[in-house]
């Protein structure tokens, strides 16, 4: 049981994947304009993140090594797809404001990376813990930096105006750049706590 | 260690076991991708053919009741209102975006030779950027703009002039060639005022 904390926490904050190991940047930097598209990102990929831990989990041993790569991805492209269908199935607005990034999920390096360092090597329970840890610390991470940059681009959180109409939207921030400034001080207030916290 | 047992296994019997495994996996995923299709395909036409039907009200107002007539790689429609008075005429067109197929139905009054209003259906563009060509701020341009070509301005727009979206010239540009292009096929579809 012990473990099985250690496993979730790890995801949360001392192995955060966008903050501390810099994974999956791609939709990090292109969809978190604003609150809701990260929020939706962050529960699609914790979606394919999980279900994919608990397949390849359970079927390691009948991988060879050789191709455990394309296995794996073979695996995540077919939950990435459900999730595509799914989403506009049920969810179309959300699939609308999301549109070509859902697809693009079965790049994401943190999927395949976790697949790779931890479902590969450890049993299913573990596994599930781990995705758990890591879709939760991905989310709001994603939920984090696209509160920041609504705020600042366009003035409003989820959509409800904050800043009233008064407020000059800082129209960069919502731009590719403005992605790259709030993810960089993030990071380096992240590494700052952790240093303090090291030091003492 | 890892790196030495599979030099070790690289026989032909290893071969057909890798093979045999991508197979599998492709096979399995085939079949559950296909019924998850199945599960979900009527129910993305459905809400494709409900945006559709919406869109025609919204860009045609006042209309209870329309007539679909499929043309040259379109689709018009001809609303009525509850008079059975027509209310104008909208066509379903799509062209290129910045990245992939931009679908709009425009609306247009072809007796008074206007467009009553655009709306987005189907897009892939950029979001946060090239998607911003669905909110109602840009496409208020385009209520009650005569037939004709227009310009793309980045502020205050007058007379045959729309405003586009910081971030997103190509599919601001992109919309307005399409909107002409409604335009044109309206024009030859009603015969300049029918």
């Amino acid at each position: 049981m012990y473990q099985l904390i250690k496993d979730f926490k790890q995801g949360l904050w001392e192995e955060h994947p966008l903050f501390v190991m810099i994974l999956g940047m791609c939709p990090t930097l292109a969809v978190t304009n604003t609150a809701i598209n990260g929020l939706a990102m962050g529960l699609a990929t914790s979606f394919v993140l999980i279900s994919s831990e608990i397949v390849i989990s359970l079927v390691k041993k009948l991988i060879p090594n050789d191709v455990r790569i394309p296995s794996f991805i073979l695996i995540i492209a077919t939950f990435v797809t459900f999730t595509d269908y799914f989403l506009k199935a049920f969810l179309p607005d959300i699939a609308a404001s999301l549109s070509l990034f859902v697809p693009l999920i079965v790049v994401n390096c943190l999927i395949l990376g976790r697949q790779e360092s931890f479902a590969s090597q450890n049993p299913v329970h573990r596994s599930i813990a781990d995705a758990l840890g890591m879709g939760i610390g991905f989310t709001w991470g994603l939920v984090v930096l696209s509160i920041i940059r609504e705020l600042l681009g366009m003035g409003s959180i989820f959509g409800a105006e904050i800043l009233g109409t008064g407020y000059r939207q800082m129209i960069f921030m919502i731009l590719p750049g403005g992605a790259f400034i709030t993810l960089g001080i993030l990071v380096g207030i992240i590494n700052l706590i952790n240093l303090k916290r090291s030091g003492n | 260690m890892n790196e030495k047992k599979s030099v070790q296994n690289s026989g032909p019997d290893n071969m057909y076991r890798l093979i045999f495994t991508l197979v599998m996996i492709g096979i399995i995923s085939g079949f559950v991708l296909s019924f998850v299709f199945q599960w979900t395909a009527p129910h993305i036409e459905q809400h494709r053919l409900a945006a559709q039907r919406e869109a025609v009200f919204s860009v045609l107002p006042g209309t209870v009741e329309y007539e679909e007539e499929i043309g040259e790689r379109v689709v018009f429609f001809r609303g009525f209102d509850e008079h059975d008075n027509q209310t104008g005429v909208a066509v379903l067109i799509s062209g290129s975006g910045f990245q992939g197929d931009i679908e709009i139905m425009v609306g247009t009054d072809p007796l008074a030779e206007k467009i009553r209003g655009i709306k987005i259906l189907d897009h892939t563009e950029t979001p946060g950027l090239g998607a911003r060509i669905t909110e109602q701020q840009f496409l208020n341009h385009f209520e009650d703009m005569p037939f004709g070509t227009y310009q793309l301005v980045q502020q205050d727009p007058g007379e045959m002039e729309v405003e586009g979206i910081s971030g997103a010239t190509i599919s601001a540009r992109n919309v307005v060639q399409i909107v002409e292009r409604a335009v044109g096929k309206i024009q030859d579809y009603t015969g300049g005022g029918r």
